[in-house]
């Protein structure tokens, strides 16, 4: 499954261009980069979104397109929900914190390991502006993420923010979930 | 945004959407539909679809806009709701602090884990009065009751 767009060259690991050994091991390999010591189940082919316009319109798309891929990866419907929405609110929060000057790009890569995890990463390219300190109605995305996700950390580097969600095959029904982060 | 009437087409996606290329806003009203019925001094807002940033801010001015004149209830019926995001909550939460301060007496109907999961996660689920069913939330109100409006469409 592949979302239109480009791969950014820095995120592939050595080489942006594999010696033939096709899109399927380009995928692994950008997928095992993001996550250090995971290892991709080649038996469902990692969703790989990069290089989305931050619109509201597109992101649905990455959403309707996620929720395809997460029914494939046999989690139960209650943690495809979470993990929809949960990814939802990373790709919103990307959009709407990395680019005050209007959309930027966003990536989104998602991938079930041998281990029984699935694992949903999504990235900008910009700098997120520093919350309020009385956030109001608003600043509900992350609070979210930690209370869908059974792990998730953010990493913040100059390159942008990343978001990495993760998902346990087993024992992940509903409210086993504890939020972790840094 | 738009404050075209709701389409009645419901929830549905046309093929060969691409993530480039296409103009951002045409599918809102598929996405989500927003159809009030004011009854006597009650207003049950039937919404059907997904609330997400696309369409959250359109919900809310529809909302909103029944506020005036103000009737003494509005209930939000999620029923049909499949997918709630923060851009909705907080176009609940607006709207409910907008009632209140109206003195509208405003209800929610949310029945399926997508639209309390994250009502519930939130906190919001305490904040708002959230009730099992349009009936239940029509209970004791002095609006002419549900029979008065269509049962909601799942999508």
């Amino acid at each position: 499954m592949v979302a239109q767009g480009s791969f950014p060259p820095e995120d592939l690991g050595p080489r942006g261009r594999t010696d033939g050994s096709g899109l399927s091991e380009l995928f692994t390999r950008l997928v095992e980069s993001l996550h250090p010591g995971a290892h991709v189940d080649s038996a469902l082919e990692p969703l790989i979104c990069t290089g989305i316009l931050g619109q509201p319109g597109l992101l649905v798309e990455v959403r309707h397109q996620l929720e395809r891929w997460a029914n494939l990866t046999g989690l139960p419907a209650p943690a495809v929900a979470d993990l929809v929405l949960s990814s939802y609110e990373a790709l919103a929060n990307a959009a709407e914190h990395a680019y005050p000057s209007g959309p930027g790009l966003v990536d989104l890569v998602a991938a079930r390991t041998t281990d029984g995890r699935v694992l949903v990463t999504v990235s900008d390219r910009g700098r997120w502006r520093p919350p309020p300190a009385d956030p109001g109605f608003r600043g509900r995305g992350i609070p979210m993420i930690k209370a869908l996700a059974h792990c998730m950390r953010v990493e913040q580097g100059q390159q942008g923010t990343t978001v990495h969600m993760e998902w346990a095959l087993q024992g992940s029904g509903p409210g086993s979930g504890t939020a972790q982060h840094e | 945004m738009s404050d075209t009437p709701v389409s009645g087409s419901g929830p549905q996606r046309g093929p060969g959407s691409l993530y480039r290329g296409c103009a951002a806003d045409p599918a809102a009203d598929e996405l989500l539909s927003i159809k009030p019925y004011r009854c006597g001094a009650v207003v049950v807002a039937v919404v059907t679809g997904e609330i997400d940033m696309l369409t959250a801010a359109r919900m809310q001015e529809t909302l909103m806009a029944q506020l005036t004149p103000p009737p003494e209830m509005m209930v939000i019926d999620l029923e049909g709701v499949c997918f709630l995001g923060s851009m909705g909550l907080t176009a609940l939460a607006l709207t409910e602090r907008a009632a209140r301060e109206q003195g509208v007496e405003l209800r929610v109907v949310a029945t399926s884990r997508a639209t309390l999961r994250p009502l519930e996660i939130t906190g919001m689920a305490g904040d708002l009065a959230v009730y099992a069913s349009r009936e239940e939330a029509l209970a004791g109100s002095s609006g002419t009751g549900p029979d008065a409006v269509p049962a909601p469409r799942t999508p």
